[in-house]
């Protein structure tokens, strides 16, 4: 194809009365748009729809390379300009792209008072990964790790008895609903499963200021992380697959049925009880159905669609520690029977009693039903502790003296409905 | 082999094992527990109205004090006397802990506990024309001297009996605090549990 060229002034003419401004963008468009695909460096690239959507589609793009404004010389190869062939292409700092086997992070745009829709890019050379503390939830966020390690050394001649690991990272990364959750202490581990090193998020290393518009705390779509060099921990770090403190929370979940069935139309409730490293704790649920023409789930809530069996899944938002629950759907209606014992809280604090109640439920509908109620002590002295059934659906259990090698199962049984509940018998805290 | 007598036995009890002074800094917390409202007001909260605050129940206390699980910068109350985790807000901390084991002889010996306090200048001075720091050492005062933690011989705050017993300015800008040293004395294993 070649080259087309038009004089402004020839085109203004011919359009007599346009706006010159308008009419030299619009003639920059038409130049750039015939030029687009002659061109030796345009692909096709995937472009994040929004920042932090980690929704992509794909945009063809002309890709150059970068010059350092300050030396002149040109940048490596995990630089880029993007150059987009429609001018008002919308794009942002901090959003991603993905080619060639990377995820790209803006790190510059051309987009204030500018014509052409034009980015920096940086490669993200590695991946925070984190299992964050609050929400159970597994991340993961592409990064851009500085090259060089700032002060790397280890403490040797600074009078302390211990050589430990020094150094610090300097590290950029999309800021979005994941990132924002990194905490300050917060430990990461780099490298690969031969060797990690760790690094821990320094105490003002949270850089989420950079507000994209001035008065909008909002609006930063870059996080700056600083860390200082930690340490590692074979025991309770993730050393395969490189994530820090993964095994100091220890998540697990289960739900009050194992199995319900009920006919079309009916529906089931399930409960879903999650511990963390052995106390029971609140955390988002996700909830999933192997079959919604059998059955479909909503936050725990199974409504029966139609004949048949499907398996009905829960696990923590983000994270792979799931429960199931079988679900048979039958032309005749069916009798589910739980127990549900509450408060949901295994553990009774030293010098502490709780009372806990004790209810059967017919297809979710408590029962006025009463229960036996029995504890097995194990290997706990019979001194540090005070069980007592206090009425057909309550029972009370006073902690006297911790006790950290054993636990009490309580079993109540109504019929042939048996239910047992584990509490420990933990400390003052 | 050596044969066992009555009097190798003798020689072998006689000597002191310091039992329970792993369990000190615990049961010194939880003595402050069920036994003090007000440095617990002072530790959650960083107002200055703070010690007019409705009384935190044990779980509330409990939530304050570190489990060994997480950013240590999350919490107040401590078993040991130093921390890995840098401190992002002004907050109230105390520390815990046995800080010297002195031997008196082979039988008798006694175990000094430290309790520090700190806090954060901003947040030192309260409305009642007390500050924080001084307030929660008062009541460690009060509530520890000659007060039976279990396990070991009384907790003691006292020259006569130790002669480190006494307070000390401690911490650095911009943290504030003071330590408290008592001692226990303790002699062949008269605290076993």
């Amino acid at each position: 194809m070649t080259y087309k060229y038009t004089r402004a002034s020839q085109n203004a003419v011919a359009q007599k009365g346009a706006d010159p401004k308008s009419e030299l963008i619009s003639l920059f468009q038409e130049t750039l748009k015939d030029q687009f695909y002659n061109s030796s460096n345009w692909w096709t690239i995937q472009e994040e729809t929004a920042v932090g959507s980690r929704a992509f589609e794909d945009v063809d793009v002309r890709i150059s390379h970068v010059i350092n404004a300050e030396t002149g010389l040109k940048l490596g190869d995990d630089w880029k300009t993007v150059y987009f062939e429609d001018l008002p292409h919308e794009i942002s700092l901090g959003k991603h792209y993905i080619f060639d086997g990377s995820t790209w992070l803006t790190v510059n745009t051309e987009i204030i008072k500018n014509l052409a829709a034009t980015c920096t890019i940086r490669r993200c050379n590695n991946t925070l990964r984190w299992l964050d503390e609050t929400t159970g939830g597994y991340y993961e966020e592409p990064c851009c790790i500085e090259y060089l390690v700032k002060e790397p050394r280890d403490y040797a001649t600074q009078g302390s008895p211990f050589m430990t690991p020094g150094g610090f990272l300097h590290i950029l990364t999309q800021f979005n609903e994941r990132s924002n959750l990194i905490n300050e202490n917060q430990r990461f581990l780099f490298g690969d499963v031969n060797h990690w090193t760790g690094y821990k998020v320094i105490g003002t290393g949270l850089n989420d200021f950079q507000n994209a518009q001035t008065f909008d705390n909002a609006s930063a779509k870059i996080l700056v992380v600083d860390m200082a060099a930690n340490f590692i921990d074979k025991q309770l770090d993730d050393i395969v697959n490189g994530i820090a403190d993964v095994h100091k929370n220890v998540y697990t979940l289960s739900l009050d049925k194992i199995s319900a069935s009920g006919s079309p139309g009916g529906m089931v409730k399930l409960i879903g009880a999650v511990t963390l490293n052995g106390a029971t704790a609140v955390r988002n649920l996700e909830w999933d159905t192997s079959n919604a023409a059998i059955a479909t789930v909503n936050s725990g809530s199974v409504v029966l669609k139609a004949t048949g069996s499907c398996v009905i899944t829960a696990n923590i938002e983000n994270n792979a520690v799931s429960a199931s629950c079988a679900i048979a759907v039958s032309g005749s209606p069916a009798t589910n029977n739980s127990i549900l014992i509450t408060p949901n809280q295994n553990y009774v604090l030293e010098g502490s009693s709780k009372l806990y109640a004790v209810y059967l439920y017919r297809n979710d509908a408590a029962q006025a039903d009463t229960f036996t109620i029995s504890c097995n002590a194990h290997s706990i002295p019979s001194t540090s502790y005070t069980f007592q059934q206090t009425d057909g659906n309550h029972f009370s259990v006073l902690n006297n003296l911790r006790d950290v090698n054993s636990y009490l199962t309580i079993t109540a049984t109504s019929g042939s409905n048996i239910k047992t509940f584990d509490i420990t018998l933990r400390g003052a805290w | 082999m050596a044969q066992e007598t009555m009097t190798n036995w003798i020689g072998l009890s006689a000597y002191n094992d310091f039992s329970q002074f792993s369990k000190l800094s615990y049961n010194c917390i939880k003595t402050l527990m069920d036994t003090d409202e007000l440095t617990w007001k002072l530790l959650k909260y960083n107002d200055s109205d703070a010690w007019k605050k409705a009384n935190l129940t044990q779980e509330e206390k409990a939530n304050l004090i570190y489990a060994g699980i997480g950013d240590t910068s999350k919490f107040n109350v401590f078993m040991d006397a130093k921390q890995p985790d840098v401190l992002v807000e002004e907050v109230t901390l105390l520390r815990i802990t046995p800080h010297y084991a002195v031997g008196v002889n082979r039988t008798v010996g006694y175990i000094e506990v430290s309790m520090e306090v700190f806090a954060h200048y901003k947040i030192n001075h309260l409305s009642n024309y007390t500050t924080r720091i001084d307030s929660i050492a008062e009541r460690l005062l009060a509530v520890f001297n000659g007060c039976d933690v279990g396990g070991l011989g009384l907790m003691s705050f006292n020259k006569m009996s130790d002669e480190s017993s006494r307070g000390f300015q401690a911490g650095q800008i911009p943290f504030g605090g003071k330590q408290l040293i008592f001692s226990t004395w303790s002699a062949v294993g008269n605290g076993s549990e």
